[in-house]
């Protein structure tokens, strides 16, 4: 395995620490990795934790890729968009830890999540796609629809806006805010609480409250992809 | 006076800027020399009525410049303290434009001021413990008479940073805007500040200020020659007639 993601199984808790060394951008290294320690997971955990590295959680998908061209970009949308389908039909709670910065599909990403921990200060949460002349794939915007609070979604996806730990906490980026050195304490105290949880129900009540929201997704997904081949052999201009 | 820094004056307002962004803004011996006469020309210039302190590239002040301390440079100023500010803040009102860091002696030179507007980014602390220091510039003693006592401990004993939007909650700050904009909302409130009688401002903060040492018993008498002299002045009666004629008013100063 590579060392972008370390991969630690305490009393039936996984907890993935992502870890670029720098903004932990979702690169087809770094969501092979994810889903890689996702599978041990999901086989021997009960509950999982997505650790964000000190300043950043995620800063979305590698713009150098973007940039390079070719069919990796096409490889790392999809396997960015699918990692959020997983996430949010993922059988096991899965527990954010936001450290730090959350832009991009890092933060849709960290909306995928059951229960998102963030920092109190320091950290900006940004869906930024439009400010970089990008458009946001479909699949996210059922993300975004599923988790922030409908007062800010404008706000929030259309502009663009960049929103702080304060009014990240009140748009509905993340579920609670700690001050840093508090993070791991916050993330032991809900694992402890998680575990209680009947795992078989739990997976099941899981489902039927996102079934329409995976639907949704699936569809969504179906089409993002079309429209990224169609776009990769050239047939569409947007 | 050295670019490191800058000092402007517009309508009445002066904005004088640390600038030594590749040093974080760090106070060296030049950064308080540098405040210390903008202080200086601040109280001494009648048509001045205010100043606004700032950083430049985004972010307030680091604290100490440590390397320029160790080579023998010293940031205090005799009789006027840290970053020739702290020990003794102007006669005129001082508002703190904070971007990005205001961190030990950073942090001390925003609470010397008397308002404080803030980007949402900005972090604001006293790390000094983390280093087995203390916030000797005004952090350790300031703190807890602006702000509650507790929260002023939890700063001064974790050396933790608070948010823009803590810093608000417990009345630290007088106003959050979005990043990048301190310094345009910091021109905002010093306009409304300096369209009022020179005098009454003045002295409304003196009051504000002194007044912390005033025993209850006595403080209406302590404020009496203040009283008085600000009843009695010109600008009062133009006050009051500008007020009935419906009109602005024009300060003399006097």
């Amino acid at each position: 395995m590579n060392n972008l993601v370390r991969y630690d199984l305490n009393n039936d808790v996984a907890t993935l620490r992502m870890d670029d060394g720098k903004a932990n951008v979702m690169n087809i290294a770094m969501l092979a990795a994810l889903n890689e320690a996702l599978d041990r997971a999901e086989k021997e955990a009960k509950v999982v934790v997505l650790y964000g590295r000190a300043g950043s959680f995620s800063g979305g998908f590698d713009l150098g890729v973007f940039k390079r061209g070719g069919p990796d970009v096409q490889t790392m949308l999809e396997e960015g968009v699918r990692l959020c389908v997983r996430l949010v039909d993922f059988p096991l709670p899965v527990i954010a830890a936001c450290t730090g910065h959350a832009v991009a599909l890092g933060a849709i990403l960290l909306l995928s999540c059951d229960l998102r921990v963030g920092v109190d200060v320091g950290a900006r949460f940004q869906i930024n796609e439009v400010r970089l002349g990008m458009v946001l794939p479909r699949v996210t915007v059922e993300v975004c629809r599923r988790k922030l609070a409908p007062a800010q979604m404008q706000t929030a996806t259309t502009l663009g806006m960049p929103f702080t730990p304060a009014s990240a906490l009140l748009a509905g980026f993340v579920d609670e805010l700690v001050p840093a050195y508090a993070m791991q304490e916050a993330v032991r105290r809900h694992c402890t609480d998680l575990l209680a949880l009947d795992s078989k129900s739990f997976a099941i009540n899981k489902r039927r409250i996102n079934a329409q929201v995976i639907e949704a997704m699936n569809v969504a997904i179906q089409a993002d992809i079309a429209q990224w081949q169609a776009l990769h052999m050239g047939m569409e201009a947007n | 006076m050295s670019d490191t820094v800058q000092v402007s004056v517009e309508q009445g307002v002066m904005t004088v800027t640390i600038n030594r962004p590749e040093a974080m803004n760090a106070v060296n011996r030049k950064v308080a020399e540098g405040i210390a006469a903008a202080m200086l020309e601040l109280d001494s210039n009648p048509t001045i009525r205010l100043a606004i302190l700032t950083g430049a590239g985004g972010m307030f002040c680091s604290g100490m410049d440590l390397k320029a301390y160790i080579r023998g440079e010293s940031p205090f100023i005799d009789g006027r303290g840290f970053g020739g500010l702290c020990s003794a803040p102007p006669q005129k009102p001082l508002i703190a434009a904070v971007e990005g860091f205001a961190l030990a002696g950073g942090f001390e030179l925003a609470i010397a001021c008397d308002l404080i507007v803030a980007g949402d980014g900005a972090r604001f602390g006293t790390p000094e413990v983390k280093v087995g220091l203390i916030a000797g510039a005004g952090g350790l003693l300031r703190t807890p008479r602006h702000i509650p006592q507790r929260v002023a401990m939890e700063m001064a004993l974790t050396g933790e940073m608070i948010s823009a939007a803590r810093a608000y909650e417990v009345g630290l700050v007088n106003r959050v805007v979005a990043s990048g904009g301190a310094l345009t909302a910091a021109m905002t409130l010093a306009r409304v500040i300096a369209a009022n009688g020179p005098l009454a401002v003045a002295a409304s903060k003196k009051v504000i200020c002194e007044s912390q040492d005033w025993l209850s018993h006595e403080m209406f008498a302590q404020q009496e020659p203040l009283l008085k002299a600000i009843a009695t002045s010109k600008d009062a009666l133009e006050g009051a007639t500008a007020f009935a004629e419906k009109r602005r008013p024009n300060w003399q100063g006097c």
